[in-house]
C-alpha cells in the first residue's frame, strides 16, 4: 500500500518509477501484480479520439464603448456561439456549423467547417473574426461589433468538455444494404466494415475500471496542457454489465474535463469532419494512475483479450435506441484488424489513434519523471456501480397529466 | 521486362463513345484492368486503368493513346496522404477494399501502399481530418 503523498515525495526526489499502461501490462504479465505494485508508482494512460461533447468558453474583454453580447447573436468565423451569459462571455461547441452550411441537404454533407475547427485555429494562434449584434442598454450602448482577435488577445479561453474519455464504446457496423454516414464514420453495407473508438489497453478508465484513483479534481494531460477532471461526464453509466475482473462490457463511465486553452497545443486538439454527420473535435487526454495497491496493478495487467466491446448495428438498433447487441468482441480482435461476425470476417477501422494515445502516455510519463507534474488526490469520487446511476432515455410525452 | 503502369486517362468528348481501350488491347499485346470509369457532365470521360505487359509495348500503347488526344497522368502522383495532417487513427484501414492502408507493427503509424490503391476514394471521404487527397 502506498499513498499519493508518498508517490509525490518520490516524484519530487526524482525516484518515482513511472511507466505507460502498455509497459505496465508487460511488467504485470512477467512479474505478477504483487511485485508490479511494489515496483511501479505511476501508470500513465492516453487517448486521442473524436469527442463531440467538447467546447470552449471565452471572455473577450470589454470594447469601448461596451457591448452586452448576452441576449444577442454572435458568430466566430461565421460559426454561431451561444451568448446567453454575461456581457462578453460566449460559449462555442465543437459541433456548431456555420449558418449557411447546407448540412445534409446535399446528402451526405461535407461539414468542412465548424466549432471544432474554430477551437483548433484558436489554439494555433490564428485570428478569428468576431461578429455580433446586441440590443443595447444604458450601461452597454454598443449594438454591433466586428473585430478580429486571437487567443493571446482575450482574457480567458477555457476548454470545457462535458463528456469525454468514454470507458469502453460500441463497435459500429451496418447490416443494411446502403452506405451509412455516422459519427462512427462511414459504414459499408452488409457488414462491409466495423469501426471502434477506444485506446484499449491505454484507455484511462479501462485501466481504473472502478474509479479508485481517477476522481473529481484529478490533474490530467489535456491537449498538451494541464487540465482537471471537473465532474463525472454526462451519460456516466457505471452500472452496466462487467467482466469478472470488473471491466465494463458496454459504454460505461465518462469524464467531464476542463483546462486552459492557452496552454494547449494544436497537435493534441484537432477539428474534424465526418461526412454526412458533422463537425467534431479530436481531443487528446492522458491520465496518471497512481499504483496505490495490488488491485490497481491487477487492473493494469488485464490484457486486451479480456476486454470486451459490444458490436452494434447502426442501421437500426442504434438510431432507434434498441438495446440489441449483435455480439461481443475483444480488444485483441479489434486491434488485430478484423473481427468475425457469424461466418463473416470483417475489416476493422479505428477512430481513436493508438499512435497518438501512446505518444500522450509517453509525454505524461516524462512530465512526471522530470518532476514537473505531481499527482493529485481526487476531492470527490466518481459515482461507481454502487451508486445505482443508470443512463436514462428521453420518453416522448405529448401531453402532461 | 514486364511492367504495370497505373494511369488516369481523360477522354475528350469526341472519344467517349469510341471503343478506345478495346481497340488498343487488340492492337498491342497488353492486359488491362479498369479500376474506375465515369463520364462527367461535360461528356468527357475519366478512367483509371492498370496496363500490364512488356515495357516497350506498354509504352508504345500509351503513346498511341496520347496521339488520339487522350490525356494521360500517372496515378501515383495524384494520391496524397498528408503526413502532417494524418493522426494515424486508422479509420481508412477498415474502409479500404484492397488493404492499401495498414498499421506499422512497431510504430502503430498508418502506412499507405500506393501499389495496392484502386482510387475508390472511400478513404478520402472517410478521413475525419481530411489527410487523404486525390487529384485527377
Amino acid at each position: 500500500m502506498k499513498t499519493i503523498d508518498e508517490i509525490n515525495e518520490k516524484i519530487k526526489k526524482g525516484q518515482a518509477v513511472v511507466v505507460t499502461a502498455e509497459e505496465m501490462l508487460e511488467i504485470v504479465r512477467k512479474k505478477g501484480e504483487t511485485k508490479a505494485a511494489k515496483e511501479v508508482d505511476v501508470v500513465t494512460t492516453g487517448t486521442f479520439g473524436p469527442m463531440c461533447s467538447s467546447s470552449v468558453y471565452l471572455n473577450f474583454g470589454h470594447p469601448a464603448p461596451r457591448i452586452k453580447l448576452g441576449g444577442g447573436v454572435c458568430f466566430l468565423n461565421g460559426v454561431p456561439a451561444y451568448t446567453g451569459l454575461a456581457a462578453v462571455d460566449v460559449y462555442l461547441g465543437a459541433t456548431a456549423i456555420p449558418q449557411n452550411d447546407p448540412g445534409n441537404r446535399y446528402y451526405p454533407g461535407d461539414f468542412s467547417y465548424g466549432g471544432g475547427y474554430v477551437i483548433e485555429e484558436l489554439v494555433n494562434g490564428r485570428n478569428i473574426l468576431l461578429e455580433a449584434t446586441a440590443y443595447g442598454t444604458d450601461c452597454y450602448p454598443r449594438k454591433e461589433i466586428k473585430t478580429y482577435f486571437s487567443l493571446k488577445d482575450i482574457n480567458e479561453a477555457i476548454l470545457f468538455n462535458p463528456r469525454n474519455c468514454y470507458q469502453n464504446y460500441n463497435v459500429a457496423v451496418n447490416t443494411s444494404d446502403r452506405m451509412l454516414y455516422t459519427y462512427m464514420g462511414i459504414l459499408k453495407p452488409n457488414l462491409g466494415n466495423a469501426n471502434f473508438c477506444s485506446a484499449g489497453i491505454l484507455s484511462p478508465l479501462l485501466r481504473d475500471p472502478e474509479y479508485h484513483t481517477i476522481g473529481i479534481g484529478t490533474k490530467i494531460f489535456l491537449c498538451g496542457g494541464v487540465g482537471y477532471v471537473a465532474w463525472h461526464g454526462t451519460q456516466h453509466n457505471p452500472s452496466v454489465e462487467r467482466t469478472r475482473e470488473g471491466i465494463p462490457k458496454r459504454p460505461a463511465g465518462t469524464l467531464a474535463v476542463i483546462g486552459d486553452l492557452k496552454q494547449m497545443h494544436g497537435e493534441f486538439l484537432r477539428g474534424a469532419s465526418f461526412v454526412g454527420y458533422g463537425v467534431t473535435l479530436v481531443v487528446g487526454i492522458g491520465i496518471p494512475i497512481p499504483v496505490l495497491d495490488e488491485k490497481i496493478a491487477f487492473w493494469c495487467g488485464i490484457p486486451a483479450e479480456k476486454m470486451f466491446a459490444p458490436v452494434v448495428d447502426y442501421s437500426k438498433s442504434y438510431p432507434e435506441r434498441k438495446p440489441d447487441v449483435i455480439c461481443e468482441v475483444t480488444y485483441a480482435e479489434l486491434f488485430s484488424g478484423s473481427i468475425k461476425i457469424g461466418k463473416q470476417q470483417i475489416p476493422v477501422g479505428a477512430l481513436s489513434s493508438f499512435f497518438m494515445a501512446r505518444k500522450i502516455a509517453g509525454i505524461l510519463k516524462n512530465w512526471i519523471l522530470s518532476g514537473r507534474f505531481a499527482l493529485t488526490k481526487p476531492v470527490a469520487k466518481l459515482p461507481g456501480k454502487e451508486s445505482g446511476i443508470k443512463m436514462k432515455g428521453l420518453e416522448i410525452k405529448e401531453k402532461i397529466q | 521486362m514486364k511492367i504495370s503502369e497505373r494511369v488516369v486517362l481523360k477522354f475528350p468528348r469526341e472519344l467517349v463513345d469510341k471503343p478506345t481501350i478495346s481497340t488498343l488491347v487488340r492492337k498491342y499485346d497488353i492486359e488491362f484492368n479498369i479500376l474506375q470509369a465515369q463520364v462527367l457532365p461535360q461528356k468527357e470521360g475519366v478512367m483509371v486503368v492498370i496496363f500490364t505487359g512488356e515495357e516497350d509495348v506498354v509504352k508504345q500503347a500509351l503513346k498511341d493513346l496520347k496521339n488520339q488526344n487522350v490525356i494521360l497522368q500517372r496515378l501515383k502522383q495524384d494520391i496524397i496522404k498528408d503526413e502532417k495532417i494524418c493522426t494515424h487513427c486508422g479509420v481508412c484501414i477498415g474502409l479500404c477494399p484492397t488493404n492499401a492502408f495498414y498499421y506499422d507493427k512497431e510504430t502503430k503509424k498508418v502506412m499507405f501502399d500506393y501499389e495496392k490503391c484502386i482510387t475508390c476514394m472511400l478513404c478520402v471521404k472517410g478521413c475525419m481530418v481530411r489527410a487523404i487527397k486525390i487529384k485527377f
